[in-house]
């Protein structure tokens, strides 16, 4: 904590109640604040928190001591659930009101149920959780077995993402007097915590690292130091950029797109890569653009090579100069200065993985370089240039492998459906569950893998059709945009009984290239606000466009349901 | 006590009890106040808690009974 709110006066009641009823109102935040205990103190503060933050809070909490059973229900659509978890949330045994068990209880025994509690918890999407580690009482033979449970359980939270709070905001007199959990001293500061979850928004992890070079990847400048006097290794004032080096290729290894631009001669800025004693190769970028251009010229062009968008993107320097010219030309990029000192190096790297963190990595996430490489090889020429893109297509020779995802391995598919925005039908996300659920209905789930002549570009498109024939979901990774594979996959669709005649259509702020797909005169609006579709139609009017392919339809690892 | 402390305490009960805006609670014990149940007992100690820096205990919040019994208990807190 930062000694500016250790002096400040934490919020006091009448405080509080002033700010909440002068508050003139504004857009409502429902929120379930899910305890074990009683919350009724906390309500005034948690308005006034909310009130700060231009909104008008709906509160729900639960029944006193009915925690255990809501985390096993369903989470509820229409508020957002802030859990405030104590140590006998996921302990029974160490909860002071129960008082101190009766028989021995044993450590192994206690933490299977522990992870079995988080583990209900982990079912939800996002889950937006604070964790007092209050103090518990000796429930062991000895102090040390306790101590180690309590620590091991501050770390379960952390593990859940929970933000954990300091436990003097637990008070055990309030507790045992009246169910209350908050010591009223910070019922401020609680509040404050609480309202900041329930407002947070999980931002889209970044795909693209765009690095500067002199004085980030290496130490020094190439075009007066020349290759020998740069430094780059794991010694001297190499050190911190050798461990930069090694953070980009764990990030690039877990599926981050690296790209570098410099105001240099290409042959200047590439000419340490060469030595091959470097921690990152040339190969390891997609693209490296050095020219004596604004930097923010030069990620604009990386942008349209890769065909990303630019709020996809994370830009790093050294330069406060260079940061802000790119910030203003490109506000939807994200900057980070690289820092001056060797001991803001860890913030500053766990800062940047945040940015690119993913819940699941798949074998894409790891050859995804490689693929948007031979995208760049593949490119498509301009139709401006009057070009033969047919013929162009057809001369890559297209192979289009059509998995039933039904059984066995879905997490590709899943995650195509969760992280693709601007060729998505309709932006929505889904749980596995969620999944597993509309197949045991009877749906289908398709992943589409292309290949052509420069290797494989992965598992690129995936469709979940529901029982009754409506597609929920149909999403395709923007890497392949102009190859037809939307065209060729519904065609070949229309070939099975699955009796598709609807697809469950949303505009969203970034999926205009799917609304530009559907306004083939193929598709129709149904008077309920769907997408009708004859995809007999559609077969006979894009069979040119499925000939493009070599249809490859290995069988199901088990029969679907 | 002082005017000031009286003052703040007694605008906590009017919140707590949701009495109009310059309600005398002088007199407000439990069984004048048709409100004053378990619930708003509950938030009437944790405003006085956080509002004076004070931590009540059971036996304190057992004798909170009426205003003039929660003066007295602040008192012997130390809240001139």
């Amino acid at each position: 904590m930062n000694s500016a709110t250790q002096t400040r006066r934490p919020m006091s009641f009448l405080d509080a109640h002033r700010i909440a009823s002068s508050f003139p109102g504004g857009s409502p935040l429902e929120t379930l604040l899910a305890t074990s205990g009683g919350v009724d103190n906390l309500e005034v503060f948690l308005r006034a928190a909310a009130a700060k933050r231009g909104r008008t809070l709906r509160l729900r909490s639960l029944p006193f001591n009915t925690l255990a059973q809501a985390v096993r229900a369903h989470p509820a659509e229409s508020a957002i659930e802030v859990f405030a978890l104590f140590p006998w949330d996921f302990v029974p045994e160490a909860d002071w009101r129960s008082g101190l068990p009766g028989g021995p209880v044993h450590l192994t025994e206690i933490q299977e149920r522990a992870t079995a509690f988080a583990k209900h918890l982990q079912r939800r999407k996002l889950l937006r959780a604070l964790y007092v580690p209050a103090p518990i009482p000796s429930i062991f033979h000895d102090s040390q077995t306790t101590a180690v449970l309590q620590s091991w359980l501050t770390t379960l939270a952390v593990s859940l993402g929970a933000k954990v709070l300091e436990p003097r905001v637990f008070s055990l007199s309030s507790y045992l007097a009246n169910g209350g959990l908050f010591s009223a001293q910070y019922l401020g500061e609680v509040a404050d915590q609480v309202i900041e979850s329930a407002v947070w928004e999980m931002p889209e992890p970044a795909k693209v690292l765009v690095t500067d070079l002199d004085n980030v990847l290496w130490a020094g400048v190439i075009g007066e130091d020349g290759v020998d006097g740069i430094s780059y290794r794991p010694e001297g004032t190499g050190f911190p950029h050798f461990v930069y080096q090694s953070a980009l290729a764990k990030l690039k290894r877990e599926g981050t797109l690296l790209a570098a631009v410099s105001r240099n001669s290409p042959d200047l800025a590439t000419a340490p890569f060469l030595t091959g004693q470097m921690c990152l190769r040339q190969e390891d970028f997609v693209s490296i653009v050095a020219s004596y251009n604004a930097k923010s010229s030069q990620i604009r062009e990386i942008a349209t090579r890769l065909n990303l968008g630019l709020d996809s993107f994370v830009f790093v320097d050294d330069n406060p100069i260079e940061l802000e010219e790119v910030a203003r030309a490109l506000p939807s990029v994200r900057t980070l200065a690289f820092p001056s000192t060797v001991d803001a190096l860890p913030a500053f790297l766990e800062n940047l993985c945040a940015l690119f963190s993913r819940p699941v990595s798949t074998s894409e996430d790891a050859e995804r370089t490689e693929m948007y490489r031979r995208r760049m090889e593949g490119m498509l020429p301009d139709a401006s240039e009057g070009s033969d893109l047919t013929g162009f297509l057809r001369n890559l020779k297209m192979s289009m492998t059509i998995r039933d995802r039904s059984a066995g391995d879905r997490s590709r598919a899943v995650q195509l459906i969760n992280k693709t925005n601007q060729f998505n039908l309709n932006g929505r996300r889904v749980t596995d569950d969620e999944v597993a659920s509309i197949l045991s209905a009877g749906g289908r789930l398709y992943g589409v893998s292309l290949d052509d002549r420069t290797g494989s570009h992965g598992e690129v498109l995936a469709c979940l059709i529901n029982g009754s024939g409506t597609i929920e979901s149909l999403v395709m990774s923007c890497r392949i945009f102009q190859r037809r594979l939307e065209f060729a996959f519904l065609a070949w669709l229309a070939d099975k009984e699955l009796n598709v005649s609807e697809l469950e259509f949303s505009a969203t702020p970034r999926n205009e290239p799917v609304q530009q797909f559907l306004t083939d005169k193929s598709f129709s609006r149904t008077p309920a606000g769907r997408i009708a579709v004859d995809l007999a139609q559609f077969r006979s009017q894009y069979a040119d466009d499925l000939a493009l392919f070599e249809i490859v339809t290995p069988a199901p690892l088990a029969a679907p349901h | 006590m002082t005017v000031q402390t009286s003052n703040r305490l007694q605008e906590i009960f009017r919140v707590v009890f949701e009495l109009p805006e310059g309600a005398d609670v002088r007199e407000l014990s439990q069984s004048t106040a048709p409100r004053w149940e378990s619930l708003d007992h509950v938030t009437l100690v944790a405003a006085i808690e956080s509002e004076f820096g004070v931590t009540l205990d059971a036996a304190d919040q057992l004798r909170m009974q009426s205003y003039a019994a929660t003066c007295a208990v602040l008192q012997e807190k130390g809240c001139e």
